[in-house]
């Protein structure tokens, strides 16, 4: 059973969807409890599947390898194809989150009422695609499932959104797609130049990942070999194919300046599907990042540490301006994930232990503190369908209990110790700090990303939540506290961010390993 | 049992206080969360000094935290006389303030939430001053901020009381900002944050590196201490109730700055210990200065605590770190004595802060007036008070200190120490004879002392030499000496000379403000002094506005809503964001869209746009080794065009109900993709 555990992350969440797309009329209501069971379900099995993995060991875990497509390419060889699943420890803390962040999504999607049926069929492919994103160990299927995430993300915004919903899902669509065709050069370059061991004599292309990092599996002479000095406008072409990587994953993760279909995005999502985006989808940016655009082109990444780093540091204080600029909450916290997200490129261009265990915890913590902000703009936009915050006044007197998690999920993502946003930024940072790539420069800057979070976050918490009560007349006044399942559902979260803070080794054991391995790859 | 658990229990137990209080704090009977809280309160004071007198050695405890690559980061606690001294006066002010608030609170809506954030905030403040590195240094650190700002925001329908607690964080955050580059500094030079290891290693680094890294450690004490040019959050954080001020904002947490620089003094260079001094005894001059013009009677104590951590702050730098230790430990008594009484005024008075409308209470309430002089006079620095001796260690050994110096403008920094210290006197004895003195004009009555009152009691003896010294006059034969080594000092001149014009400084003040009955003055400097030098305004209305633009109170509202009234740098950010940089998307968008519906009008004949897409992805990644000798170029753009407006295409269609369809069709798709793919 064990040895399937990776494809059922895949399928079950598909099979479900398609359950859910037969649902007769009168059983449509149950889709969401269908929903909700299968997030648990996987929930159950990332969980599992993080508790049993051991990491003391180097190299990939629960490993599933099946061969899939085999293109005969006549006389150039053949084109091979595989279906592998797997974890490290680089991936193994993006499955929990995907766990942990979907079931949130699932629960909080209950407040849907339209179309519930469709909604849910949307979500359970989506969720499927993200867990086949994080595991899979084929270039072409992680390729697949990378693409196959935007579809449902275009329509679950596109049909259930706000009331610009058309043009954000497009503009969500078209800027992430740009990236996928700059990573899918990559990916047709790399094919072309990695051999895989012959059969029969003949050559054999693949796009297996174990393959794909080591330098001397690059048939001497491709546009890939590491030797090579094929160049394009006196650039070599490994450099550029790593810029196109770096774009490609910075689309996604988002970096400044690629930022903009993200606030976009958010602003028009419904709730759950913001939870997701922010929660997960930017992670896959941050994951493809290291584990391709660092991982197969270690020396590039090393030429451009400066340039990742600066447009981390770019991303953190820009995004962090923008966010104090915001009178919309939910916009507000939409660039704080930009600024968040800059984070995790600052520990990536670190290069060293630290660093890049540090940013790996940022995408982590992000996941769990992003999904509880998104929820905590959900509360008040059901309560009034509006979320400008000069709207608001007082709100703490009169729903302490929604204050509370309000100041869990501000403070956590401020950095405040003890949450789990402290520990991704001390790290990254330290990282940064003591890299030999790196100008000090760079983490001193990011500093003062602190102090701006601080600043947009403490103020929209004064400006909605302290004072004496009041909120716009123009607004229904059903300013009521937290319903149970919000509370359970903000609490958990936020229980989980301190547990990640205060208790960080539980996901650093299993990173750091992972980061250890990857750093002896690639030769450091 | 060994020290470590007893250090833990004391910290969890705490930490249960919180927990438990903030989760039942409407269920909790309001006796039950008393006893609670000063049952944990006295456990823990008990327990210190049961540590106390068994304590024979410095003792590290080390726990696995986080192990990344080489490195270990582990929770360290390091137990020393430091640690258990301010273990003891951390929490022996905590109780007392307890005690004190348990009147002074009673019958807040949120009485409980208060005591547990007391409970929070004492088990933070343990926790760093038994932290063996820095990483759990600045983790507590900033604990103790967050406790901060709830405490002084603890009144949130109170605007000024929630702008107060903002200021304080990010000014505090600033602070912490340069704390953190100095860790990261450290960290890079020493490759630990160990204070143990880094006492003892060594470091080849330049001298400027070094200093730098002293400096931006500094810079947490600069905002945590509330040393110049952060300090101007602390005259605000008086807005949270006065027995917070007494704990948090005079004896314990500001004093962090001060307990940091005593944990690095390793690592204060020279050059930077100047910076430092030069810094402490300017903010020393500025606030004592402020102090004398104020009318509240807690922002008077406010801009003198600034003034007793500049003092200190000045003692770190010149490399008396144990005689700044001493003032710390003495003002801590003293401070939150004034603070209390401050604070039972307060409460008598119905909240009445200006100190000129009140006045008489010497017959009305003589034993907080006696309190009051005991008190103040150690603040002062008179002698047979705790102040006396540790004031005099303080500033002989920065007149030493500069005249061991090569430059000799470095006479300044305890030249401004002693007109602080005369200073002092002055605002002392004006804030004595407003408040017990002058004539009378609130109607509080006499009564006999209560609990509030006879809570100042121990801090009221520990004011007197007697706790500290055998001999009144002479620091160096101290308790306090015997364990925290103050070199004798020559030039003894100095505090006397020191001594004497703090008292014709006082006598001065005594007559002007009590037999000529004369206020000070209304001009510039007075002001400028009751302003603060303006300092905050420039913050507030320059600086801040330059980021996020001008705000006013919207007239057209009876509430408190506020309307953005001019730009600040982040709009203009927002500006380019959106009109710039989306901008630029955008038009890149709709070129790309206009050109596509060009190319498109083809083949639109007979294909479905959204199938037709994925029909076409699929033939694209099927055919994908002929893609590649296809011209990419050509390929990319019409693909990208196709699918610009095709999309739009099935996002109409989908509007108009065909949604369940393309779902399938995606769906079988995907599927299909899987398996077909599988068996070709």
């Amino acid at each position: 059973m064990t040895e399937y555990l990776l494809s059922l992350l895949i399928f079950l969440p598909l099979l479900a969807g398609v359950i859910v797309l037969l649902l007769p009329k009168n059983l449509e209501p149950y889709s969401k409890h269908l929903a909700i069971v299968v997030s648990t379900f996987t929930l159950i099995i990332s969980l599992y599947v993080f508790k049993s993995f051991d990491p003391a060991l180097a190299g990939y875990q629960f490993l599933e390898e099946k061969p899939w497509i085999n293109l005969d390419l006549g006389n150039f060889g053949i084109f091979s194809i595989k279906y592998i699943l797997g974890v490290d420890g680089i991936s193994l803390p993006m499955v929990l989150l995907a766990g942990i962040v979907l079931l949130a999504g699932a629960i909080s999607s209950t407040s849907i009422k339209r179309r519930p049926k469709a909604f849910y069929a949307f979500f359970l492919l989506l969720s499927s695609s993200i867990y086949g994103c994080f595991i899979s160990l084929d270039f072409f299927l992680f390729f697949l499932f990378f693409e196959f995430m935007l579809l449902p993300m275009y329509f679950l915004i596109g049909i259930w959104g706000g009331d610009r919903r058309e043009y954000a899902a497009m503009k969500f669509i078209i800027y992430t797609l740009v990236g996928s065709v700059f990573i899918l050069v990559v990916m047709l370059a790399m094919g072309l130049s990695v051999n895989a061991p012959a059969i029969d004599g003949r050559t054999v292309f693949t796009f297996d990942f174990r393959l794909l990092g080591n330098a001397s599996n690059y048939i001497s002479g491709s546009v890939l070999d590491q030797s090579s000095s094929i160049s394009w406008l006196r650039w070599p072409v490994r450099t550029i194919l790593f810029i196109l990587l770096l774009i490609g994953f910075g689309i996604k993760l988002p970096i400044v300046p690629f930022h903009t279909w993200l606030p976009d995005a958010h602003v028009e999502a419904p709730t759950s599907i913001s939870v997701v985006l922010a929660g997960i989808l930017l992670k896959v940016g941050g994951y493809g990042f290291i584990r391709i655009g660092m991982g197969f082109f270690p020396q590039e990444a090393i030429d451009f540490a400066p340039w990742i780093a600066g447009l981390g540091v770019l991303s953190i204080i820009y995004g962090a301006f923008n966010a104090i600029a915001q009178d919309d909450l939910k916009k507000l916290i939409a660039y704080s994930s930009v600024s968040h997200m800059g984070f995790v490129f600052l520990g990536f261009a670190a290069f060293n232990s630290e660093g890049i265990n540090g940013g790996i915890y940022q995408m982590f913590s992000h996941g769990i503190l992003s999904s509880m902000l998104f929820l905590v703009v959900g509360v008040i936009y059901d309560r009034t369908h509006n979320r400008l915050i000069h709207n608001y006044r007082g709100l703490a007197g009169k729903m302490p209990l929604y204050t509370g998690a309000v100041i869990i999920a501000f403070f956590g993502s401020l950095g405040l110790p003890g949450i789990s946003g402290f520990i991704g930024e001390f790290f990254s940072l330290l990282g940064g700090f003591s890299s030999p790539y790196l100008s000090k420069w760079f983490p001193s800057i990011a500093v003062l990303g602190i102090i701006l979070s601080a600043v947009y976050l403490l103020w929209a918490l004064q400006r909605m939540f302290f004072g004496k009560f009041w909120v716009n007349r123009d607004l229904k006044d059903q300013m009521d506290d937290l319903t149970l399942r919000e509370s359970i559902l903000l609490y958990s979260l936020g229980f989980l961010a301190i547990l990640f803070g205060v208790w960080p080794a539980l996901l650093f054991d299993v990173t750091n390993n992972g980061v250890d391995v990857f750093l002896k790859t690639i030769g450091l | 049992m060994p020290t470590d658990q007893v250090i833990f229990i004391t910290l969890l137990a705490y930490l249960a206080g919180f927990g438990v209080l903030i989760i039942g704090r409407k269920n909790l009977s309001i006796q039950l969360g008393n006893v609670l809280s000063i049952s944990i309160n006295t456990l823990g004071l008990l327990l210190s000094f049961w540590l106390i007198s068994r304590f024979r050695e410095t003792e590290i405890f080390q726990y696995k935290w986080v192990k990344l690559g080489q490195h270990e980061f582990n929770f360290t606690l390091l137990i020393n006389k430091l640690s258990l001294l301010m273990l003891a006066l951390v929490q022996g002010i905590a109780l007392l303030v307890q005690v004190f608030s348990l009147k002074y609170m009673k019958g807040d809506p949120r009485y409980l939430n208060y005591f547990s954030y007391l409970n929070l905030f004492v088990f933070s403040m343990l926790g760093l001053v038994v932290s063996g590195n820095l990483l759990f240094i600045f983790f507590f650190w900033e604990l103790v901020g967050f406790c901060s700002y709830l405490l002084i925001g603890f009144w949130f329908e109170k605007q000024s009381a929630t702008n107060a607690s903002l200021k304080a964080f990010i000014v505090n955050r600033i602070g912490d900002a340069g704390f953190l580059i100095g860790i990261g500094l450290v960290f890079f030079l020493f490759n630990t944050l160990d204070l143990e290891l880094l006492s003892n290693s060594q470091s080849t680094a330049a001298p400027g590196v070094l200093t730098l890294t002293a400096l931006m450690l500094f810079m947490g004490c600069v905002g945590k201490s509330a040393q110049f040019p952060l300090q101007i959050w602390l005259p605000d954080a008086m807005e949270g109730p006065t027995p917070v001020s007494a704990l948090i904002h005079a004896a314990t947490m500001v004093a962090a700055g001060i307990f940091l620089l005593a944990r690095i003094d390793f690592l204060i260079t020279p050059d930077a210990g100047l910076i430092i001094a030069l810094i402490g005894a300017v903010t020393a001059l500025l606030a004592a200065y402020s102090a004398i013009f104020q009318f509240d009677i807690k922002k008077v104590l406010a801009y003198s605590t600034v003034s007793q951590l500049g003092l200190m702050v000045m003692g770190m730098g010149v490399g008396a770190a144990n005689a700044s230790l001493f003032h710390l430990f003495t003002h801590a008594f003293f401070k939150a004595g004034l603070f209390l009484i401050a604070g039972a005024i307060i409460h008598y008075a119905h909240h009445e802060q200006d100190m000129r409308k009140m006045g008489g209470l010497l017959y009305k309430k003589p034993w907080l007036a006696f309190s009051y002089i005991i008190c103040g006079a150690a603040l002062a620095g008179l002698p047979f008070t705790s102040g006396f001796l540790s004031k005099d260690a303080l500033i002989l050994s920065a007149f030493n200190w500069s005249a061991e110096q090569a430059n000799p403008m470095t006479i300044l920094i305890p030249l401004m120490g002693i007109i602080a210290s005369v200073m002092t006197a002055f605002y002392v004895t004006r804030q004595f004879v407003l408040i017990f003195l002058s004539s009378s004009k609130e109607k509080i009555k006499w009564s006999k002392p209560d609990l509030m009152e006879w809570v100042i009691f121990p801090l009221v003896i520990c004011s007197f030499w007697l706790l500290h010294s055998n001999n009144p006059l002479d620091f160096v034969t101290s308790n306090f000496s015997t364990h925290f080594e103050i070199k004798h000092q020559e030039n003894h001149w100095v505090a006397y000379s020191l001594l004497a014009a703090a008292i014709l400084s006082i006598g001065y003040s005594y007559y002007r403000f009590q037999i000529l009955k004369k206020d000070l003055p209304q001009n510039i400097w007075s002001n400028l002094g009751l302003n603060h030098y303006y300092l905050d305004h420039f913050y507030v209305k320059r600086v801040a506005c330059a980021l996020v633009g001008k705000f006013q109170p919207n007239p057209l509202d009876n509430v408190n809503t506020e309307e953005h009234i001019s730009s600040g740098l982040t709009d203009l950010v927002q500006t380019i964001d959106q009109k710039a940089v989306d901008g630029l998307v955008n038009k890149i968008g709709t070129g790309q869209k206009n050109f596509a519906k060009g190319l498109t009008q083809f083949d639109r004949k007979g294909v479905d746009g959204f199938v037709g897409l994925l029909t076409s992805t699929i033939i694209f990644l099927g055919n994908v080794g002929s893609y590649i000798d296809s011209k990419l170029v050509d390929g990319l753009i019409g693909w990208i065009s196709r699918l610009v407006s095709n999309i739009g295409e099935g996002l109409r269609k989908v509007q108009s109900g065909r949604l369940q369809s393309y779902l399938m069709v995606l769906i079988l798709i995907f599927v299909a993709l899987l398996i077909f793919l599988a068996i070709f």
